[in-house]
């Protein structure tokens, strides 16, 4: 366990040591009568019991304060930049060059070299399509390797600077309760700064490209140096919820940033993913439909796509289903 | 066998071979989408979601929300697009072996 998750243990079990002595200040004022004599406080037990439930109450606040607003900076569960580590452990066999493509398609264009005319020119246009298609794959698999890696790299900052700042808060709170005259923390804070032209210049440069540029799309990371010098707890407590909305405000801010340079392509993605090459209906040759039947044409006509489209879009949609010829039957032996 | 007709050429072999080699290539991108499942499924966010619960929608506010919903987006969109390019090029590769049978009928081939 990091020293982050056992500062948030300790912070939420003094917030339930507190709020046991509230209860157990309430149970003595409101049912033991005549209040009880505790030691060393002789009468004045009632006025004692009312001031420690008082505060306890105020110090439970400031220790509730502390946990959720770590939690909001750190997030609830420890283990998320990990789970993006072992999440990119899988991308590097799919993450293909544009070689790798054109090797698997080098021997579909040899295949299909001698063949010309217009419904060659068709399919072949089509195949090429298709690479395009298959060779941009890579680049998005690399924007979802590089995008894991930099909300990993977030979310660690995100996990050290609530660590720094749980720590110095028990720090500097200990230290004013001690000696009022010593109460000074100095520590860092990891924060990232974006230059909104440059996002822009990113924007309209090759997609390819700007893969390699999305660290700049989060911001530069600097370490902000930090100082409390308060003896009142209260002031103390209004420099850790400075400090936490500022790192947190910022993380946000770095997120977002990276979010929103993704927005354009998403929907491109989307909108891809509806694009069909072969299985384009205009081209009027669903050769996996179950009513799929030869067209029953002539060479002249095949010669050019759009006849040989028409002419198989011509077959009866609703016609049974066809016994196997023996070119199937030989296509299938040999598969 | 390369057939010549009425100033076009069509090589019955070499449609049978690009069509291996389209569902070859199918079975590659298959691959791939194994390994983009399996990233997907290791995804975790901070607030402990995965990336299916993220997707169902979620309200959380934490500061890195944003990015964790582009991301689960993301994940899903190029999951998807890799299922899709393996169904094309699966679809390539049958659509050349019955290219290949339509010209072979057309030129009385089929017996």
């Amino acid at each position: 366990m990091g020293s982050y998750e056992e500062y948030r243990e300790q912070l939420f079990a003094e917030f339930l040591r507190l709020a046991g002595v509230i209860e157990e200040c309430a149970k003595i004022l409101l049912k033991q009568t005549p209040p009880p004599v505790i030691e060393g406080v002789g009468t004045q037990t009632d006025e004692y019991v009312r001031q420690l439930s008082i505060d306890a109450a105020k110090k439970k606040e400031v220790v509730w304060e502390a946990y959720e607003l770590l939690g909001q900076l750190h997030g609830y569960q420890a283990g998320a930049a990990e789970a993006a580590d072992q999440a990119r452990g899988q991308l590097p066999p799919v993450a293909v060059t544009v070689e790798d493509v054109d090797g698997k398609f080098k021997s579909v264009r040899d295949g299909l070299e001698d063949w010309t005319g217009a419904g060659a020119l068709a399919v072949k246009t089509t195949l090429n399509d298709l690479e395009t298609f298959v060779g941009n794959q890579s680049a998005y698999v690399q924007y979802l390797d590089k995008t894991l890696e930099q909300y990993a790299l977030l979310v660690r900052t995100g996990e050290d600077n609530a660590e720094a700042l749980a720590a110095n808060i028990t720090k500097a709170l200990t230290d004013a309760a001690k000696n009022r005259s010593a109460a000074k923390v100095d520590f860092a804070l990891t924060m990232f700064y974006g230059t909104a032209g440059l996002v822009e210049a990113v924007k309209t440069g090759d997609p390819v490209d700007a893969v390699k540029n999305l660290e700049q799309v989060v911001g530069a990371i600097e370490h902000l140096k930090k100082t409390w010098e308060e003896t009142d707890p209260d002031k103390i407590m209004a420099q850790f919820r400075t400090d936490v909305r500022q790192a947190r405000t910022n993380l946000a801010e770095a997120g977002d940033r990276l979010a929103g340079y993704f927005t354009a392509m998403l929907e491109t993605m989307a909108q891809e993913n509806n694009h069909s090459f072969f299985k384009n209906p205009a081209l009027g040759i669903d050769t996996t439909s179950p009513t799929f039947k030869s067209a029953e044409f002539r060479l002249r006509e095949a010669a050019n796509w759009n006849e040989f489209a028409r002419a198989v879009e011509k077959l009866p949609k609703e016609s049974p289903a066809p016994t196997r010829g023996a070119i199937a039957q030989r296509l299938e032996a040999a598969g | 066998m390369v057939f010549v007709s009425g100033g076009y050429e069509v090589d019955l072999s070499g449609l049978e071979a690009a069509g291996k080699a389209l569902t070859g290539a199918a079975g590659w991108a298959a691959e791939n989408a194994g390994h983009l499942h399996r990233c997907r499924t290791n995804v975790e966010f901070t607030d402990g979601s995965t990336l299916d619960e993220l997707l169902r929608g979620d309200v959380e506010n934490l500061p890195l929300r944003k990015l964790e919903n582009v991301i689960a987006r993301m994940a899903d969109l190029t999951e998807r697009r890799q299922t899709h390019v393996v169904d094309e090029l699966d679809y390539a590769g049958t659509a050349m072996l019955k290219i290949k049978a339509l010209y072979a009928r057309a030129d009385g081939q089929d017996e």
